[in-house]
């Protein structure tokens, strides 16, 4: 019985340890390459380390105008829109777990919401193109935080409502017969209870505006790239900057890691739902 | 400290009536327990004494003050919930205080000293410090009422808080609930749907069925004059033997005929049954009420029976019979005296028959 379990936990272990083997290399191949110079990339066979070391071109993501527009342009977005879509899913969550039987008989409005997710995005690129266009809302920075906004929303207000369903009409309940107003019964109860979903929800909000590449390439122009929108330009028609592609994906990986790293426990309780508390 | 009045308090939600001009009149410092099967309404008029649901018609006061539109917050009331409603993010001490932080004007030290005094009461002062996670279901009951009880409330209002607790963990704290709410002497209404638990605790008793109140009176009352056929019997362990009879006359004598005993009724009662509507009796005998006899004899009326099975459950058991056709009968009777297997006869007086004027839920009591 107990070397069953051992077999299983080592059996079990080497396949993790394979696993992150498979999803670390071409994190690592990423970096290799962002410190090799251009003319020892292609080199065959290749080097698992980065042969005749340079920062030259991190050094070029960070200094180099566009590269670094781009970045900020990039965070403003992802920024914007998530403060966005966060407070407006989770007011939108909120209202949907409460009020349904009022506001949503039958699900239909929450499901219609679901429902903008369900189709390639490809197939609105075109219209949005041109009903930026006439708005004037092509290459602004506000137009594509209102657009990841409507494809971030669904995501945050199903979210958002899930974790607020996981929270008891009870314990709201239960503050108002202590005297406590809806707002503070917010304050107090709700929001310390639901804070580790607001954070997972967040960060998904923000990766998805980090990471979008389709629309931020058809409706951006000079004025606002985005990191996403610099990379394709790297390839020139005689040669493909490898060493620069990788330095803007080595240098734009690092807000996401960094915040998932500082929000683990709240990310992981938040993605599994489980909010073993309650 | 509050008298509690409801008047006419009728709930309607889209075309489900929840409870039905229900009135109540709840003296200061009374414990009344609201009592009836699921959907009854009881919690309804609970939630609405807690003003967490707002009335379709009807009224409710505190000590003539007219509460009906206020909200809960202006209550000056205290709940514990089903789920108990304590919150995880904090400590057992942290909640108890969480009321007395809702009120403007308290220091620190008095919070402390009140959390510190009630939690002493409640007997939960040995885990004030622990997260509500890390306490036992019977540890989490403590601290329920602990929190509702340290602001001193008018009302204190309990949603069967008991009913996930193992057998004795529920007696204890029900006997705890009980000694808190003399000493504290504050208007308790507690709503469960154990009838034992009704008895056991009430000074006075709700019967609810339907979202109407069957029956409002003392737990002895409402057992041993049950004003109508579904109090009869849902009230009362084991449950009250029911015959459905048809009544004739013969001459002076009421004759009680469920098709296969006839019971033959003269003196006060015959005067009740002049009182019935129509031909349709239902009689009822508590189990606690019958003696066993081997020849019949030894009261006014008996039914051959034979014994099913016997329950022992400690000092008497409960015996469960069938008559010749089938039907059963329960008795309750001192313990050893009978086994499975044995024919003979259930007697009882005149005196314990409760009549019903029909056969429905809504009968009512015709002595």
């Amino acid at each position: 019985m107990s070397s069953d379990t051992s077999g299983f936990q080592w059996f079990g272990r080497g396949f993790v340890a394979l696993y992150a083997l498979f999803v670390a290399f071409p994190l690592y191949w990423t970096l290799n390459t962002a410190l090799k110079p251009l003319n020892y990339i292609g080199t065959f066979p290749p080097t698992l380390y980065p042969r005749g070391f340079t920062l030259d071109s991190i050094v070029w993501v960070l200094t180099n105008s566009r590269a670094v527009n781009a970045i900020t342009n990039s965070l403003i977005i992802a920024s914007g829109t998530t403060i966005l879509s966060v407070i407006l899913g989770a007011l939108a969550g909120y209202a949907f777990s409460r009020f349904a039987s009022r506001i949503d008989p039958g699900g239909h409005v929450s499901f219609w919401l679901l429902s903008t997710r369900m189709f390639p995005p490809i197939a609105v690129v075109l219209p949005i193109f041109f009903i930026y266009g006439q708005l004037g809302l092509q290459d602004t920075l506000l137009g594509l935080i209102l657009l990841y906004l409507t494809f971030n929303l669904p995501l945050t207000t199903w979210l958002m409502r899930d974790f607020f369903d996981k929270i008891p009409v009870s314990f709201e309940e239960a503050a108002y017969v202590d005297g406590y107003s809806r707002f503070e019964t917010f304050r107090k109860v709700v929001f310390p209870l639901v804070r580790p979903g607001l954070v997972a929800t967040m960060m998904l909000a923000w990766v998805f505006a980090w990471n979008e590449f389709l629309f931020a390439w058809i409706i951006t122009g000079n004025n606002t790239s985005t990191i996403t929108t610099i990379i394709p330009t790297l390839i020139e028609s005689n040669q493909i900057q490898w060493n620069r592609i990788m330095a803007m994906a080595v240098v734009v990986a690092i807000p996401p890691t960094l915040i998932l790293i500082a929000f683990r426990d709240n990310i992981i309780e938040g993605m599994t739902l489980g909010m073993t508390d309650i | 400290m509050a008298k509690v009045h409801v008047q006419d308090l009728t709930k309607e939600y889209g075309s489900l009536v929840a409870t039905d001009n229900v009135s109540l009149d709840i003296g200061d410092g009374e414990l009344v327990v609201l009592v009836g099967p699921s959907g009854c309404g009881k919690t309804t008029t609970l939630r609405s004494i807690a003003g967490l649901e707002t009335p379709t018609s009807g009224s409710i006061t505190f000590d003539d003050v007219d509460i009906t539109d206020k909200s809960p917050q202006d209550r000056d009331i205290s709940m514990v919930f089903q789920d108990l409603a304590l919150y995880p993010h904090m400590t057992a001490k942290e909640n108890i205080a969480f009321p007395l932080r809702a009120e403007d004007g308290h220091s620190e030290s008095e919070i402390d000293s009140a959390v510190n005094d009630i939690a002493e009461v409640a007997d939960c002062d040995e885990f004030l410090d622990k997260k509500i996670t890390s306490l036992s279901g019977g540890q989490q009951q403590r601290v329920a009422l602990a929190r509702a009880l340290v602001r001193r409330p008018e009302v204190f209002l309990m949603d069967e808080p008991f009913s996930d607790l193992d057998e004795l963990l529920k007696r204890q704290l029900r006997a705890e609930v009980v000694r808190l709410q003399h000493e504290f002497g504050v208007t308790m209404v507690h709503v469960t749907h154990d009838q034992e638990e009704a008895m056991t605790m009430g000074d006075k008793l709700v019967v609810m069925n339907d979202g109407n109140v069957a029956q409002f009176g003392d737990p002895d009352e409402v057992f041993s004059e049950p004003q109508s056929l579904f109090v009869a019997m849902f009230i009362g362990s084991p449950q009250i033997n029911r015959f459905d009879c048809h009544l004739s006359w013969d001459g002076d004598t009421a004759v009680l005929d469920d098709g296969e005993v006839t019971f033959e009724v003269d003196g006060p009662l015959v005067d009740a049954l002049q009182m019935a509507r129509g031909d349709e009796i239902t009689a009822c005998v508590r189990p606690q009420l019958l003696n066993w006899s081997d020849d019949g004899s030894g009261g006014d009326f008996a039914v051959p029976v034979t014994v099913d099975v016997v329950e022992k459950i400690g000092t008497e058991d409960v015996v469960r019979c069938q008559t010749p056709n089938g039907h059963e009968v329960t008795a309750e009777v001192a313990t050893g005296v009978l086994d499975e297997g044995m024919e003979g006869y259930l007697t009882f007086t005149a005196e314990s028959l409760h009549l019903f004027d029909g056969h429905d839920d809504d009968a009512e009591r015709l002595n």
